[in-house]
């Protein structure tokens, strides 16, 4: 029967085409940008609230900001140091307790107002929550070291701190997600979630909060011009529709549904590879990637203890977790850092996986919770997810601990269900390479977006002197005794540095784009990052014909 | 409600399968299913070798059956893998081989082992839910095709409320909203399969319960209940049971289709819908994962018609005149 | 037309019976602050407080049921909470039209299919043909769609890369040839087991047809055999074909549902299986309740056409 030879070809055959792949990323030698076209940019996620201070971005939503707006600073090639970018300049007092903004000048908005003081004014307070944005507000924990900001001329802001703020640059950006959004946007009520208005390259054509589709087109008076002089972008529009399940991702690139998506599995990224036909893969270099990890609530038992929490490191075998994601490839992590991040130690102190170890500090975890050791893993809905945490229970369950695996939400209501402190531990994936004061907010005692509760009095110190201290040897010092202190405590069960990977059409170019503008607007000499936890820039895409 | 005259989709299975299925209403989906399975010139070969014993394919059938129910029922002292606490992750997603004639999946779990284990509980929620129809629904339309009237006719409507839902729909919406185990995936299936065993157990009364020797018990003066375990029941139950094998092969089908779309049982649970569901994102380098259970499916549900169509023929009892 | 009105009638009945039945399904999770925290799990006192407001959760039963039957018949489905609320009615808007599409495809195709090979096995009935085609046919009727969907998804788009198995579906009116392009494995998938069916039941009343006596006159008369065939023969089946097509609707919606799912179609089947994943109770029952509804309206009109055209009814009710 026709069943019968399918299997044998099952059997025997397999494995893919062995096409050469095309990696490759973007770069100058690519050859001269074509103007036009549009392409379909598959997301990992769907966004439904693009009303910035209140919104829940994670990457799939970054992106689409990094199409409507732009922020006031961006990273650079160097961790530690961010370029302005909306702003012309951003410069500290000598104590760091103010920072002065200056704004680039004839620059509007989408709907025609102008870009200047009051209006980054405005933006900065409502993510302060002095703004007129109500609701729920994650952002707000991250500026409430913010004192004051006025308004000392037309295009110029001053921020005043509580306390010394020494990268306060890197808030500027906040992994991409504070785009400057106009006044209209901002007063708009409920609104504010749809109504997308920002300076940015693209400008808002529709946006579906039901299925999460976004249309942008080009905006033809976009402040800048690449180094020979052509307006940016080249693109004439973009079409983002999200995309949960990643293996229908690399399916939507076989077929050219997708012209651009992203993704960051190891598994994701082998059959992309494999894929041929001119697929590209444009792969993140190492050293300041995000960390995927399991994150347990330590305010609440049974991981407020750390018997229970060594139990989990020392119990759980990252190397197969590894192997069914990723296909054995990724490099296994066992801190908050990366190799290219101040901050990184070779040894961080964190437990090793050790079964027998592990059987020791479970029947202390036991000891300490009425000889019970049980709790929820929560995850997402992609099968990938689900499977690392049927296997992590999997695991445990052989050692003794009882691992119930509720059932899986979308990433936004893991985020509320973790701020609301209703979750025992989760997979999750964060803290992209970036100035390490960065990690202040998902660390802090009493922070809304510490998703662990944890209130650790030296990891408050450490990361307290890390932002006040512009020192950089006692910056150094005192992330590299945060991050001891993060490992050994076990507050993370952390498993791989996240390697993120765009996967392309074979006629998409531009994906680093051109260099970051100088105090007049024009690229200077500080090259844009390519790719950082799966953020990479849009505006310097353009289509090979 | 009044007695409905012949809806003329009876004509239509009336003249196709036997005179034994009468209904009141339009046939259902699963009538009409079941009307095309023992629509087909395989009957009539099998009928034609009435008392030559049963062919070749017959035995197939029955062969391949009994291995997976007797796979199915060892599955817990058979030396195969734990499906869900024994995997191998440094394997994952590997093809068959020596070691492991049907690969792993994902997650490095044996993908034969989890098969097997598929067997036992697939084939458990399939042979429950519609033994339960059966009880249920045979004796709800024994009941309603003996009284008629209005009990019959207020049983029968019932049934047809029930009826009036795609059956998919109607158990994934029983799933969905219990909760998504065992029992409710096998109490959801088995609510489907009730009215469509009621009618047919229902239409088959109607018919018998007209016969000589079931007035002649009444004119003794026969209790009801007594006459229908009795007289009708006997005749009725041959047919039923074509029915019902048909029926465990559609409710295996249903609950792969109700695995995929997030309704079926919950992953911790082997069945070859969640077999099939784990391995939808492997398809393109690992597709053996979604093969095997795919193909074990096919091979139940072919055997389990073909053995339908076997009883079928076997116990075909013409209703010719009075 | 008496027989019309009961069964409008029994149409109503049943119909209010299937509001009341998708109603108490949400009764069925058990506890009502359970329920609004699943559906909605974060924060925000304000906004579970007006989905208990629009639940009605403090009211008795039948005042919820009615209230809730007030604002489904006048187009107000609920909301989808994920997080913000969207009315169901808008993702219907765009969802129906692909589900609708998909199973007409796969009818019309079943069919295009089906009636050609019914009409040729029953004249040959018992040839090698014949019995050929009837194995195959029942190897189909085994065949789950979901089985064949995947198949057709891994070798036909994955490893051959012929046909697009991920959905960016552009609208017939739009662009046919890349409408058809993404349609084309999920309708095969769908019409498949349908084809099976169609023809073995065609197949089955065509050689009773033959049989009887106004086809051998026809033929004794001279006229060609497919004539006979097609213009004789079919006609009296092809009504009887036709009802079983609109009856077994059923199995297409249940069948989309599943296919839709393999291969990512923005349609209803997807829509609903999104909402049982996110546990959006709400969304679900009233997914059900019309798509319950839709089906039952086919049957209905099925039923009445049916009675109207059929002309063995309209003969003996002349006859009466």
């Amino acid at each position: 029967m026709l069943f019968a030879l399918v299997l044998v070809a099952a059997a025997c055959g397999g494995g893919s085409d062995d096409s050469s792949s095309d990696g490759g990323g973007g770069g100058s030698s690519e050859g001269t940008p074509v103007e036009g076209g549009t392409i379909t940019y598959g997301l990992e996620g769907k966004t439904t609230n693009f009303c910035i201070p209140r919104a829940q971005l994670a990457i799939s939503g970054i992106e689409v900001v990094e199409a409507v707006y732009d922020t006031l600073t961006r990273p650079t090639t160097t961790p530690d140091k961010y370029s302005p970018y909306l702003a012309k300049s951003v410069t500290p007092n000598d104590d760091y307790t103010e920072w002065t903004i200056v704004v680039r000048d004839g620059l509007t908005f989408h709907n025609g107002e102008p870009l200047n003081a009051d209006a980054v004014k405005l933006n900065i307070d409502s993510w302060r929550g002095k703004g007129p944005v109500t609701s729920v507000l994650l952002l707000s924990f991250v500026y409430s070291n913010i004192a004051d900001t006025a308004v000392t001329a037309p295009d110029t802001v001053v921020v005043k701190m509580t306390t010394p703020w020494v990268a306060f640059p890197a808030f500027l950006w906040t992994t991409g997600r504070t785009g400057i959004a106009a006044p209209e946007q901002l007063n708009s009520g409920t609104e504010c979630d749809t109504n997308m208005i920002g300076t940015g390259p693209f400008k808002l054509d529709s946006f579906n909060p039901a299925t999460g589709d976004v249309s942008v087109s080009k905006n033809t008076s976009y402040w800048r011009k690449d180094s020979e002089g052509r307006q940016l972008p080249y693109l004439q529009g973009i079409d983002f529709k999200p995309q949960e399940e990643s293996s229908q991702r690399v399916n939507g690139l076989q077929g050219g549904q997708f012209d651009i998506s992203h993704f960051s599995g190891g598994k994701d990224l082998d059959e992309i590879e494999n894929l041929g036909n001119g697929i590209q893969a444009i792969v993140e270099p190492d050293g300041r990637m995000e960390i995927s990890h399991a994150l347990p609530n330590v305010a609440k038992p049974p991981f407020n203890n750390l018997d229970c929490r060594k139990a989990l490191v020392q119990g759980v075998d990252r190397i197969a977790l590894n192997q069914i994601s990723n296909n054995g490839t990724y490099r296994l992590s066992d801190q908050v850092f990366d190799t290219k991040i101040t901050g990184y130690v070779d040894n961080p102190g964190f437990p090793a996986f050790d079964v027998d170890a592990a059987k020791d500090s479970i029947s202390k975890c036991k000891a300490a919770n009425g000889g019970v050791f049980e709790f929820d893993l929560q995850s997402t809905f992609d099968q990938d997810t689900q499977a690392l945490a049927a296997e992590t229970k999997r695991q445990l369950d052989a050692l003794g601990v009882t691992v119930n695996l509720p059932s899986p939400v979308d990433q936004a209501q893991i985020i509320s269900l973790a701020v609301a402190g209703n979750v025992d531990a989760f997979l999750w994936r964060n803290y992209p390479g970036q100035d390490p004061d960065t990690l202040y907010v998902w660390f802090y005692g009493g922070s809304i977006v510490n998703f662990n509760k944890i209130n650790d009095e030296t990891i408050n110190e450490a990361l307290d002197e890390g932002r006040t201290n512009p020192d950089p040897d006692a910056r150094k010092e005192a992330y590299e005794t945060f991050n001891k202190r993060m490992s050994s405590q076990a507050y993370n069960l952390w498993t791989w540095y996240t390697k993120w990977a765009l996967g392309a059409g074979p006629d998409i170019r531009g994906f680093v784009g051109p260099n970051l503008p100088n105090e007049a607007g024009e690229p200077g000499d500080e090259e844009a990052v390519d790719i950082l936890a799966g953020y990479h820039q849009l505006l310097g895409l353009w289509i090979e014909k | 409600m009044p007695e409905q005259s012949p809806s003329p989709g009876d004509d239509l299975v009336q003249a196709l399968v036997d005179d034994e299925i009468r209904g009141d209403v339009a046939p259902d989906e699963a009538t009409i299913h079941t009307a095309a399975v023992e629509a087909g010139p395989e009957i009539e070969r099998l009928k034609e070798r009435k008392g030559k014993g049963l062919g070749f394919s017959a035995w197939l059938a029955i062969g391949w059956l009994a291995m997976i129910v007797i796979l199915g029922f060892a599955a817990p002292i058979l030396p195969i893998p734990d499906p869900v606490a024994d995997a191998t992750p440094a394997l994952a997603r590997q093809g068959p081989s020596a070691d492991h004639i049907m690969g792993l999946d994902g997650s490095g779990r044996d993908v034969f082992s989890r098969v097997i284990w598929g067997m036992r509980n697939s084939l458990f929620i399939g042979a429950v839910s519609v033994l339960i129809g059966l009880v249920v629904g045979g004796s709800l339309g024994v009941i309603s095709g003996y009284f008629k009237g209005r009990l019959g006719g207020f049983i029968g409507a019932s049934l047809d409320v029930l009826l009036a839902f795609p059956p998919l729909i109607l158990a994934l919406s029983i799933v969905t909203f219990l909760g998504r185990t065992v029992p409710n995936v096998t109490l959801s299936l088995a609510i489907v399969s009730i009215p469509v065993l009621a009618r047919i157990a229902r239409a088959s009364t109607l018919s018998w319960s007209e016969r000589e020797f079931v007035l002649a018990a009444r004119a003794q003066g026969a209790k009801h209940f007594r006459i229908m375990r009795r007289e009708i029941l006997p005749n009725v139950l041959p047919a039923m049971f074509s029915i019902a094998l048909l029926g465990i092969a559609v409710v295996i089908v249903a609950e792969g289709g109700l695995a995929i779309i997030g309704a079926g049982v919950k992953p911790d649970v082997t069945t070859w819908g969640n077999i099939i569901v784990s391995g939808q994102g492997d398809l393109r380098d690992a597709s053996h994962i979604v093969l095997f259970p795919s193909f074990c499916i096919f091979f139940t549900v072919l055997a389990l018609n073909f053995l339908g169509d076997v009883v079928r023929a076997k116990f075909d009892v013409r209703e010719s005149s009075l | 037309m008496r027989t019309i009105l009961i069964k409008l009638v029994r149409l109503v009945i049943v119909v209010w019976i299937i509001t009341l039945f998708s109603f108490t399904l949400i009764k069925l999770t058990g506890g009502n602050n359970d329920l609004v925290s699943k559906i909605i799990p974060f924060g925000s006192e304000q906004q579970k407080d007006i989905l208990r407001e629009d639940l009605g959760l403090q009211d008795p039963f039948f005042t919820q049921y009615f209230r809730w039957l007030g604002d489904f018949l006048t187009g107000d489905f609920g909301n989808i909470y994920t997080p913000n609320p969207q009315p169901v009615s808008e993702t219907l808007a765009e969802a129906l039209p692909v589900s609708l599409e998909l199973m007409i495809y796969a009818q019309v195709l079943a069919l295009l299919i089906a009636i050609p090979l019914g009409v040729a096995t029953a004249y040959r009935n018992g040839t090698k043909f014949d019995r050929g085609t009837n194995t195959i046919a029942f190897g189909l009727l085994a065949l789950p769609n979901f089985v064949v969907a995947l198949l057709l998804a891994i070798y036909v788009g994955a490893k051959w890369g012929w046909l697009p198995t991920q959905s960016n579906l552009i609208p017939f009116p739009l662009n046919p040839i890349d409408n058809w392009q993404y349609m084309l494995m999920p309708t095969i998938a769908l019409a498949l087991g349908q084809i099976a069916i169609y023809m073995r039941l065609l197949r089955s009343d065509m050689i009773a047809t033959l049989q009887e006596d106004f086809t051998t006159t026809a033929k004794a008369k001279g006229i060609p055999t497919r004539r006979v065939l097609f213009r004789h023969a079919l006609r009296p089946s092809s009504l009887t074909l036709l009802t079983v097509a609109g009856l077994n609707v059923g199995a297409l919606i249940g069948g989309a549902v599943v296919v839709e799912r393999i291969f990512n179609l923005p349609g209803i089947g997807s829509r609903l299986t999104e909402a049982i994943l996110a546990q959006q109770y709400v969304a679900v029952q009233s997914y059900v309740a019309l798509i319950a509804i839709f089906y039952i309206l086919i049957n209905f009109f099925v039923d009445v056409l049916y009675t109207v055209l059929d002309p063995r009814i309209r003969h003996a009710r002349a006859v009466a």
